[in-house]
């Protein structure tokens, strides 16, 4: 055996002045600051801009669109953001994870306000209610919307709906809201039954039930849990229609299954389908995607983007290849994820969020051809065309 | 600030401010004379001596100072996998904890353990019911290769070992070897290795003790142990039970929420673990030995998985069974172990918001090694080598596949056969008139090759990979007493793609992806152990890690989570530890002081990412941990342990981060008598907010109160 003894002539002040020294040590080391990666101040202010979610980076980026010049990272979101929407020059951005709104002044980013929705509701989108200070938000975890009131950042109530809604529009006293119905459990993985709740706000909902239409076609088996899944609806006034967007089985099995479905909600009308087109692939709705000038709705989706005259009817671009193919078909289609579409008609241009690759590319709005790509941050989604 | 910069203003400051004064207040002297000694594994405190002063004795015979050196050749490690490492005698750059170190910590789990270890980072999901995940340099959990007496924890469904699910009352030491190193120990080892050696009851007659406590959250705790063995050390034996049951349900800040504070409910659970482990030697050159554990616990889930309910639960179930063989005849050695892991786990969620949930996974490992040890000598270089070939069959049965298929005839079942040939030495050339081991320069040589075949019969999967990882390294003691020794590694690890990566049933959360392929790692070290006298021991290393075909779970096509070979990444970093021991004799105790910091500089490098040059999300850069333990000669201790944990990005993008944190532990230890103790426990005793894991608070301060017998 080794022996030592120690020498007890060694005093504790040197062990306390190393601790002292141990505790600056750690300071120094820590208080490196590894620079912020989001701007603290807003520096620049653009008559129309496009607001783009960056949904894995959970901020947000703005895009001038004359210029084409792209600020990334420009202020903070909550946990997984899923929606951005400008309401009376304020933002409001839903954030899933946080079951909560955030409220931003449009000019200078800055938090104006949290909306808490409670726990457990993993909000998905707000619906507004024009000329009005009331919202509506869809809880896809919880089954239900809440009623919020925009004036006071107050939750005035919540109405249950189907499983898993997510999007969803208002159109004349009503709000439609898409559930699709998911089930992970025992029954068996897959879509069921897809249903839109149909949200009467002028009646009192403890009289007058909420109606739910499905969207499934009359040959739908609840067996093979291959069900429509409708992720959003598109409301076009003029027309008394409200457009319900079928993803389908979200690419799985190769599903080409994705559908539009065209309902007449005019009075008496009993929600009747005007019509069905297969777009096939897997397609999403954003919000900014509509060409009213040509009449155009974007889709957006696996492989790219697909779309439809809405005013006819027309299927101009479906999954696939060809004339009529995906616009931006040529990558891959397998994995490639353009997850919104926001159309400026000043310029003429669509802005696509290309999840996969982190870009922003900008495509001229007559024959598609991509005229500038826009280094984005971490999982761009969502862009939304804003003018002051 | 440069990693490179950052690194050497780390080895700088420590080096320069730390350092001295350790060594100042540890002296070494020479003792003799009757005095009493106390315990422990590592050292032994000697009480008395000619005026009550207090020493300490290295019960190691490889310490080399100025004592002699030793005269029978040091134990070898050369399995790499069950036997005691000795961090003076390998080139590994390996952490122990011993017994004694363990006892003072008054871990719950194993997590407690190897959480102050240098380069080490344990994530906690909550309290002591939660699972809590281990990362070595920086690594995945996944990436960390979690032995129990060198058999491997790690399932082939992935998700890493959950050390919150071994039981500390049956650990005799931890070793924990930073790096990656395949080629000694097959896949997984990316980071490092874990290798948790259980009690046994050799050498200790008979002795019985049990433990009972209770404390915050209302979580109480009962444990007991016997062992002995016979006469002649033929025979010996391990058995030990405990249970953990708590309430679990806490407090903690929540700035969205109206009133700023939330409860974290359905955070309670139980725990049961039984243990045994005996030893057979009919002959002074055969010995076999048997050891047998389960673990059953039942938990609630406030947040594991995405979304739950509050009536969300897990039920986890381990058997581990483990037969060995050994022979030792000259000029070599034949070492025979099979074994069998069981480990089952039952999720269920009734109120899952789209629909009942309820899956259970079962997982079988069937393994076996066969090792054949040479030695040779020839003249002043002698050499150890050890070829093999081991088997591994994993065996994967799950509703959740079994619903994903949807087809009648699906059995809901996936393997994977491995098959390995290893070949490792230990080369010692001998300096000058010292020959063998223990002088001179040591190089250890690896290679292995692993052939692996995934067999999932539902989706028509047939799947071959194989592996090739060497590894060399090298341990030069310089100097006439040895006192410095200078450790040197480069090698390849690997980690084959978990069922899990491979085949997650398809959700509108997340599919698998089977056409992935390993991940990959070369990773070389370099690191000075001093040992200027007894007691005292100073370990620096300096090390960087390049990884490619990195898996990473990203979001696809509609929000779908799935994973691809799409990420490289660096990881550099250095560490250092400084352990010592000051005599206070007034009290009749010997102070234990330690301290080690480690610093990362993980750097995403995925060509073509907008987040190349980020640095890695989750990985902690700047992780200090230091304790103090009081050990009075009557068996009371004290002990306060602190940890620093730095900030850490959480999102890819490094656009946020979660908060970094200081958490001090305290344990006092009082001795009523020989039989009795009483233990006070507290834990995060600044009562600090902190989250290992974003979305999953740990409990504030945590105190236990535990009564102690032993016969």
């Amino acid at each position: 055996m080794n022996m030592f003894k120690v020498d007890r002539s060694a005093g504790l002040l040197g062990g306390l002045r190393d601790f002292l020294l141990l505790l600056f040590c750690t300071f120094i080391l820590t208080s490196c600051p590894e620079g912020t990666r989001v701007a603290a101040v807003r520096t620049f202010d653009y008559d129309r801009e496009v607001f783009i979610i960056n949904g894995l980076a959970e901020t947000i980026s703005v895009v001038n669109p004359e210029t084409l010049v792209i600020h990334n990272d420009v202020s903070l979101t909550g946990r997984s953001p899923n929606q951005l929407l400008n309401i009376d020059n304020k933002i409001y951005v839903v954030n899933s994870l946080d079951n909560g709104i955030t409220i931003l002044d449009e000019s200078t980013l800055a938090v104006e306000g949290e909306i808490d929705l409670g726990p457990g509701k993993g909000p998905w989108m707000i619906i507004p209610v024009p000329d009005s200070t009331v919202a509506y938000v869809t809880n896809s975890i919880a089954g239900t919307v809440s009623v919020i009131d925009l004036a006071n950042q107050t939750v005035a109530g919540e109405i249950s709906v189907g499983i898993g809604p997510q999007g969803g529009c208002y159109l004349d006293g009503k709000v439609y809201i898409c559930n699709t119905n998911y089930s992970a459990g025992l029954e068996g993985m897959g879509y069921n039954e897809g249903t839109v709740s149909v949200i009467d706000i002028n009646v009192d909902l403890a009289a007058n039930p909420v109606e739910t239409i499905s969207v499934e076609p009359e040959s739908f088996d609840l067996e093979l849990k291959n069900g429509s899944n409708p992720q959003a609806a598109i409301a076009f006034p003029e027309k008394n229609e409200v457009h319900i967007i079928l993803t389908g089985r979200n690419g799985g099995d190769n599903a080409d299954d994705g559908a539009v479905l065209v309902l007449d909600v005019s009075a008496g009308a009993d929600y009747a389908v005007k019509g069905r087109l297969a777009v096939g692939g897997s397609p999403g709705w954003s919000g900014g995607g509509l060409d009213e000038g040509r009449k155009i709705v974007y889709l957006t989706g696996v492989g790219g983007l697909q779309s439809y005259n809405y005013e006819t009817l027309e299927i101009l671009h479906r999954s696939g290849s060809g004339d009529d193919g995906y616009i931006l078909t040529g990558m891959n289609t397998a994995t490639d994820f353009y997850s919104g579409v926001a159309y400026d008609p000043i310029e003429d241009q669509l802005f696509v969020t290309f999840f996969s690759s982190d870009t922003i590319l900008v495509l001229d709005g007559e024959d598609y051809h991509v005229e500038k790509e826009l280094q984005g941050s971490d999982g761009p989604q969502n862009p939304v065309l804003f003018v002051e | 600030m440069s990693p490179v910069k950052r690194i050497v203003l780390f080895f700088l400051l420590y080096t320069l401010f730390f350092l001295p004064g350790v060594l100042l207040f540890c002296q070494e002297v020479i003792i003799s004379g009757d005095e009493e000694i106390i315990s422990t594994d590592d050292e032994e405190f000697i009480i008395g001596g000619d005026d009550g002063e207090v020493f300490i004795i290295m019960d190691d015979d490889s310490a080399g100072t100025s004592g002699e050196q030793a005269d029978k050749p040091q134990e070898i490690l050369i399995t790499a996998q069950a036997e005691p490492e000795d961090p003076r005698s390998v080139s590994s750059q390996v952490s122990i904890i011993g017994e004694a170190e363990i006892a003072a910590a008054a871990p719950r789990s194993a997590a407690d353990i190897v959480a102050p270890v240098m380069g080490v980072q344990v994530d906690r999901y909550g309290g002591a019911s939660e699972p809590a995940v281990v990362s070595i340099r920086g690594s995945s959990p996944e990436q960390v290769l979690v032995l129990v007496n060198g058999k491997r924890l790690n399932s082939a469904q992935g998700g890493g070992v959950d050390l919150a699910t071994i039981n500390p009352d049956d650990i005799e030491r931890v070793e924990v070897v930073r790096g990656g190193a395949s080629a000694l120990y097959g896949e997984n080892a990316m980071g490092g290795v874990i290798n948790i050696i259980t009690r046994d009851g050799t050498g200790e007659g008979f002795s019985a003790s049990a433990h009972g406590s209770y404390g915050s959250f209302n979580t109480v705790t009962l444990d007991g142990q016997i062992q002995g063995s016979s006469a002649d050390n033929s025979f010996d034996y391990f058995l030990s039970c405990a249970g953990l049951f708590t309430e679990g349900d806490y407090t903690f800040t929540d700035e969205g929420s109206e009133d700023g504070e939330a409860e974290r409910e359905n955070a309670g659970g139980k725990k049961i673990a039984l243990s045994g482990k005996t030893g057979f030697s009919p002959h002074d050159t055969l010995h076999f030995s048997l050891s047998g554990q389960v673990h059953m616990d039942k938990k609630g889930v406030p947040g594991v998985i995405e979304f739950p309910s509050e009536s969300a639960g897990m039920e986890d179930t381990r058997y581990l069974t483990l037969l060995s063989a050994s022979t030792d005849t000259a000029p070599g050695e034949l070492v025979l172990d099979l074994s069998w892991v069981n480990q089952k786990r039952h999720y269920y969620d009734p109120d899952f918001y789209s629909g009942p949930v309820d899956d259970s996974h079962n997982n079988n490992a069937f393994s076996g090694d066969l090792n054949l040890k040479r030695r040779d000598v020839f003249g002043p270089v002698s050499a150890e080598t050890v070829g093999g070939y081991a088997f591994r069959w994993d065996y994967l049965v799950s509703t959740a596949l079994l619903r994903s298929a949807a087809t009648e005839e699906a059995s809901g079942k996936v393997s994977r056969f491995q098959h390995s040939g290893f070949l490792r030495s230990q080369i010692n050339i001998g300096f000058g008139s010292g020959s063998g081991s223990g002088s001179g320069v040591t190089l250890f040589p690896a290679l292995r090759y692993d052939w692996n075949n995934i067999i999932y019969e539902d989706d028509g999967l047939d799947k071959i990979t194989s592996a090739f990882s060497y590894n060399l390294g090298l341990l030069l003691p310089l100097g006439e007493q040895e006192k410095v020794s200078v450790k040197a590694n480069f090698g390849t690890a690997y980690r084959v793609p978990s069922f899990d990566d491979l085949f997650w049933p398809s959700s509108s959360f997340a599919i698998g992806n089977p056409a992935l392929e390993p991940e990959e790692s070369l990773a070389v070290d370099l690191g000075l152990l001093i040992t200027p006298f007894p007691g005292m021991m100073i370990e620096a290393v300096v090390f960087d890690q390049e990884v490619k075909n990195l898996i990473q779970w990203n979001p696809g096509p509609t929000g779908q989570w799935r994973p691809g070979n799409v990420g490289a990444a660096r990881l550099a970093g250095c560490e250092l530890e400084v352990r010592g021991l000051l005599d206070l004799p007034m009290i009749q105790s010997i102070l234990e002081l330690k301290g080690n910091g480690s610093y990362l500089y993980p750097v995403d490098l995925t060509e073509g990412s907008v987040n190349y040059g980020m640095i890695l999300s989750r990985k902690t850069m700047v992780r200090i941990n230091g304790s103090g333990t009081l050990t009075h000669a009557d068996e009371h201790f004290f002990r306060l342990e602190g940890r620093y944990v730095g900030s850490r990005f959480i999102t890819a993008r490094n656009t946020k981060s979660l908060d970094p944190y200081f958490v001090l532990d305290l344990t006092g230890n009082y001795q009523i008598n020989e039989e009795w103790n009483l233990l006070l426990s507290i834990r995060n005793l600044l009562n600090v907010e902190y989250v290992d894991m974003r979305e999953y608070p740990v409990p504030g301060i945590d105190l236990t109160l535990e009564a102690g017998f032993k016969l």
